[in-house]
């Protein structure tokens, strides 16, 4: 029995064979793999170090040496991989940028620890959303608490997908918890979109655009309010309902006229940027000089 | 898979791991609070055969886990580095690591991690964090699930280990809720449910008490039988022995030796120690005490301090919600002044106490107190303490004086360094670490500084003052947490488990710091499992079983031998 | 001794498969918090305010199940009966209070039973099954087993604060949440590496179809539990549209 188990599991992995009967043809192919690595590799460093003068300048930029790390992360483990599969000829171009862009498992992991640390801090603080009159103040703590972990998770996975991924996570724990955030995930999933863009469009190196980037992220928070505004009435019951009687809903109603709306909307994005900058400021303050960021 | 024909494919096949010419070096911020992350490995060359269990020993930061890690496949696919030999800032050091490294065939910097699962398993050093699971027996079914084995398959599987490992009680249960013994056997069973050819346990014993270190001796054989190759770095040597047939030691990034067993432990306890190694086995510590005159770590302060008062401990009674009474000792007096040393099964309520004393745990009820003869000098006309009568020049107050202290106070008394010591640092440096502690004491700038400094060069920490905390070694930041602990000015020290996974000169370190701390008239208490550190720096024990306060004894040569007995027995059962 | 190793699950004897459990989950947080009262929602809010609880009887965690219905009990009781007695700031604060708790009481304890008896890899299973990706599966999976990690650290932290003297850091809102926060999260970062070294190489994100010893699947009780679910929605689309 053992060995027939062996033989299953084994023909799973060699399915995807690198295994090499031959030594010699493998350090003739890695060779050339290292060949190719090199030219890529001097590429992506000369274009990144251009940048980095750049943002050295402007003192806003990552650390060069979290580029160079993460480039080297690029060239070597997906290429290496990605040659496995690809021919080794020229146009490496395509290559690197599919494998770049692929989120693997290791950040998949990363994504789900920092969204678990977001929900811990962030549910902390949205205890005072439950006096009623305070749930205004939800747009302002709530993306003011998150900078830090969505900083952190910024900086160690730079590829497309993780904001999206975090956000499309916050949204289902959301729904799950309390049907009235349910409007968090639709809005989530748009502004996440426009947050992978902002972030892509700086080519993951820009601090600037990721602080605007958390603050579009964050209006997704606004989804919160959005039953108070949209199904008006229907909110209205449902706060008579709840016990909190007529003249509490006429004046919680009073609190959150209908021009409030974009006003919570730009409170969700100003208080975004400002928790992007405190997460930043404590990202240099702490991680990088631990020498985990 | 055809037959090999000719004696080098034959002898190939043997072969199940192959390194040749191997360099490498992590980069900087690729690793966390690792003590290897500075090393690296350099030249590295090595061939073992199918069915060999090697032990891989050295100083912490020698490369041993990072020699793991190449033979797993984590370097290169999860840790990123540079070659050594281009530690240039050169862009063409683009060549993470150098040379050929094949196990079983793969060549591993081409060959996915998760196609590497069904040939290497992986036990690591810390059973909380292995799992990824809530329940053992997913746990145990986790690899196979993840390579798509059918699940009839994984169903036999998970009962012929459970079998095989004698853990069927422990199937179906919450793995939060287990003992770290317990915890690493599943981890050890997760990684055998994929029926790896080569087992590769990194440093596995550290967090474990005797009674599994021994389970899990007894599980290595168990593999050797089975015809696997099995590779552990590590650093508590005694349980490997009769065990591992080869060993490598190696430093600062290169293999320097490689003896068979038997060769290795004849090289004699002085080449041993200047490898930075552990004993071989409690019958070398023994012999060591039988035949050096017995070092005993009293200072002549602090047998005078032993003297003068003593801690008694009233109704130390508790119990964790759910569960039977964890620690029951009505009453109990221990030297003030002493290093103290508890010993005991995991499970006998070590750290309850531990937690206890230091005031943490809260509706505990138990009480300290500090009674002994007052010593001061009374100047004259003034009173040295409010009981006292005796009056005139060069009076000695000898009243008796008595002070009780409840939870909160035994917080301001009590200063604990924790196990895992990341949980205690907060600042942004090293000296700002040390000034928090000290800020609460309301005392000018200057003088703060000075003692401040005075700190720092008596640990040997004055050259990292401005690093970050979390970016120092294991060992610096217990002499952190130490320095901390010296700012705070408090009585009483607990050290809880100071020396897991700690090399000997680290050891020896320790018992250094611990030994010092002694000698400014604090009294000291060390939770341990670690026999060469007791016998470097204690000087009583106090010995627990299921709650109760066993024994206590002061550690002269009866009490050096009863320790050994302890060990000896804890490792048998 | 199958029956044995899945002890964890089969000790209530009833399993439901994870896509039901989490069906019930969205429609009682959706249809309690935000429905009303009035027409079919008089059924229906009991109805599903007493599916989870009947649900941890039948899984045998009759302590829980005592516990939630009479806290629920005594919640309902408060809010129909002792409300009328108090009056002024005390009435508004017990008002919130026990609104809260009918309200999302009935969320939580299904959600306590969802993740009691779901295993990472059942749930994983089910995400399969629903097509989601696996890029959302995994890292939803991972927060589900890291929040009783994150919390123990948590624990563990302001252990040491406490015993340090700094858990108010001398009042500055500021530095406290800098010293909370911080050491959290720089422990789970370490404990996040060491999870993932184990997964991975255990073969995790191998791109193999992945099984499922327990092998989920829709039986008789799930029919049930979606029947009833079905009769909820139609309540709450039936209130909506009235009001």
């Amino acid at each position: 029995m053992g060995n027939s188990s062996n033989m299953t599991s084994s023909d799973v992995i060699r399915g995807n064979g690198s295994v090499n009967v031959k030594d010699n043809s493998n350090t003739s192919g890695s060779e050339s793999n290292k060949v190719n690595v090199i030219d890529n590799s001097s590429d992506i460093f000369n274009g990144i170090s251009e940048d980095s003068k750049v943002n050295a300048k402007d003192n806003s930029g990552y650390n060069t040496t979290e580029i160079a790390k993460d480039n080297s992360d690029y060239n070597t483990k997906e290429i290496a991989n990605g040659n496995a599969k690809n021919t080794k000829s020229g146009g490496n171009s395509n290559i690197k940028s599919n494998a770049k862009n692929r989120l693997k498992p290791k950040d998949l992991i990363n994504i789900g620890i920092f969204t678990a640390i977001f929900f811990v801090i962030v549910f902390a603080v949205s205890f005072v959303g439950y006096i009623p009159i305070f749930i205004p103040a939800l747009a302002a703590l709530c993306p003011l608490a998150g900078g830090i972990p969505f900083m952190l998770l910024v900086t160690k996975v730079r590829k497309f997908g993780a904001m999206l991924i975090m956000i499309i996570l916050v949204g289902l724990v959301y729904i799950l918890v309390g049907g009235i955030s349910s409007w968090i995930l639709p809005i989530g999933i748009v502004t996440g979109l426009i947050a992978e863009l902002i972030v892509k469009s700086g080519g993951y190196k820009s601090a600037k655009k990721a602080i605007i980037a958390y603050g579009v992220w964050s209006i997704a928070i606004f989804g919160n309010f959005v039953p108070a505004f949209f199904t008006r009435d229907a909110y209205y019951q449902v706060i008579i309902a709840s016990g909190y009687g007529q003249e509490y809903a006429d004046a919680y109603m009073s609190f959150m006229p209908d021009w409030i709306a974009p006003i919570l909307v730009l409170a969700c994005f100003v208080f975004g940027c400002l928790g992007a900058i405190i997460g930043r400021a404590v990202l240099k303050k702490h991680f990088v000089r631990a020498g985990m960021a | 898979m055809q037959k090999p024909t000719t004696p080098q494919a034959q002898q190939a096949n043997q072969q199940i791991i192959k390194l040749v010419n191997v360099n490498f070096c992590y980069q900087t911020s690729a690793l966390m609070q690792d003590d290897e992350a500075q090393g690296g490995l350099c030249d590295i060359n090595l061939s073992l055969n199918r069915g060999e269990c090697v032990l891989v020993c050295g100083e912490s930061g020698c490369g041993k886990t990072t020699l793991t890690r190449l033979l797993n496949g984590l370097i290169p696919h999860f840790y990123d580095g540079f070659s050594n030999v281009e530690k240039t800032d050169d862009v063409n050091a683009s060549e993470y690591l150098q040379g050929q490294v094949i196990v079983d065939g793969k060549d591993i910097p081409n060959t996915q991690l998760y196609e590497l699962a069904g040939t290497c398993g992986s036990v690591f050093q810390n059973p909380r964090s292995q799992f990824f699971n809530v329940d053992t027996t997913s746990e145990i079914a986790f690899g196979p699930e993840n390579l798509g084995l059918p699940e009839s398959e994984i169903i036999v599987r998970v009962q012929d280990i459970a079998r095989q490992m004698h853990i069927e009680d422990l199937l179906g249960r919450n793995i939060f809720k287990l003992s770290g013994g317990q915890k690493q056997k599943i981890a050890c069973a997760s990684v055998a449910a994929l029926q790896p050819k080569l087992y590769v346990l990194d440093e596995p014993s550290s967090n474990l008490d005797m009674a599994s270190v021994a389970h899990l001796k007894d599980q290595i054989e168990c593999w050797k039988t089975q015809g696997k190759t099995i590779v552990v770095a590590e650093h508590r040597l005694h349980y490997l022995r009769g065990v591992c047939d080869r060993v490598l030691c190696m430093r600062a990034g290169r293999i320097v030796a490689d003896y068979s067993w038997e060769e290795f432990e004849a090289i004699g306890s002085k080449e041993r120690t200047a490898l930075g190694l552990r004993a071989f086995s409690l019958d070398e510590l023994e012999a060591l005490e039988m035949t050096e005159d017995v070092a005993a770590p009293e200072t002549p302060a602090s047998a005078k301090h032993v003297q003068a008062k003593m801690l008694l401990l009233n109704n130390f009674i508790y119990s964790y919600k759910h569960s039977d009474n964890a620690l029951s000792i009505p009453e109990i007096s221990l030297p003030k002044g002493g290093v103290i040393a508890i010993i005991g099964a995991n499970g006998a309520g070590k750290s309850t106490f531990a937690r206890c004393l230091c005031g943490l745990n809260k509706h505990f009820k138990g009480k300290l107190t500090i009674s002994g003869y007052c010593e001061r000098r009374k100047k004259l006309g003034v009173n040295a303490c409010a009981s006292c009568s005796a009056r005139g020049k060069a009076a000695v107050c000898r009243a008796l004086r008595e002070s009780s202290f409840a939870n909160a106070a035994r917080r301001k008394l009590c200063f604990m360094v924790m196990q895992d010591v990341n949980h205690q640092l907060f600042a942004e440096s090293v000296l700002d670490e040390i000034t928090l502690g000290l800020q609460s004491q309301g005392k000018d700038a200057e003088v703060m500084a000075n003692e401040i400094e005075e700190i720092l060069s008596s640990l040997h920490l004055s050259h990292l003052k401005d690093a970050h905390p979390m970016s120092l070694s294991g060992g610096e930041k217990q002499r952190v947490a130490i320095a901390t602990a010296l700012a705070s000015r408090r009585e009483i020290i607990v050290f809880d488990e100071p020396t897991s996974g700690l090399d000997y000169t680290h050891m020896q370190r320790v018992a250094q710091n611990i030994s010092q701390l002694n000698e400014l008239g604090k009294t000291i208490f060390v939770v341990t499992h670690d026999p060469e550190l007791i016998l470097a720096c204690c000087t009583h024990a106090l010995m627990l079983q299921c709650g109760l306060a066993k024994d206590n004894f002061a550690l002269d040569q009866v009490g050096r031998h009863k320790i050994l007995e302890f060990f000896k027995h804890e490792a048998a059962s | 001794m199958t029956k044995e190793i899945f002890s964890e699950n089969s000790e209530g004897g009833l399993r439901l498969d994870p896509r039901t459990k989490l069906l019930m989950l969205v429609v009682i947080s959706v249809v309690l918090t935000t429905g009303g009262y009035g027409q079919m929602m008089t059924l229906a809010r009991p109805l599903l305010a007493v599916m989870p609880i009947v649900l941890l009887a039948c899984s045998r965690r009759y302590s829980a199940a005592v516990i939630c219905s009479l806290t629920f009990a005594l919640a309902y009781f408060a809010e129909i009966f002792l409300l009328q007695f108090v009056g002024g700031l005390l009435n508004f604060i017990l008002l919130a209070c026990v609104g809260i708790l009918v309200r999302f009481m009935p969320c939580i304890v299904m959600a306590y039973f969802l993740v009691s008896t779901t295993t990472v890899s059942d749930f994983m299973a089910a995400m399969r099954k629903m097509h989601v990706s696996e890029k959302i599966a995994i890292p939803l999976s991972v927060m589900f087993r890291f929040f009783p990690t994150v919390r123990d650290e948590y624990a563990a932290i302001g252990d040491a604060m406490r015993m340090r003297g700094i858990s108010f850091a001398g009042g500055k809102p500021l530095k406290m949440l800098e010293y909370r926060v911080v050491p959290m999260m720089m422990c789970s970062l370490k404990i996040g590496e060491e999870l993932s070294c184990a997964a991975l190489t255990r073969g995790l994100g191998a791109p193999i179809k992945r099984t499922n010893i327990n092998n989920i699947g829709f039986h008789a009780q799930d029919y049930v539990s979606i029947l009833l679910c079905a009769i909820s929605i139609v309540a709450y689309v039936q209130w909506v549209l009235v009001s």
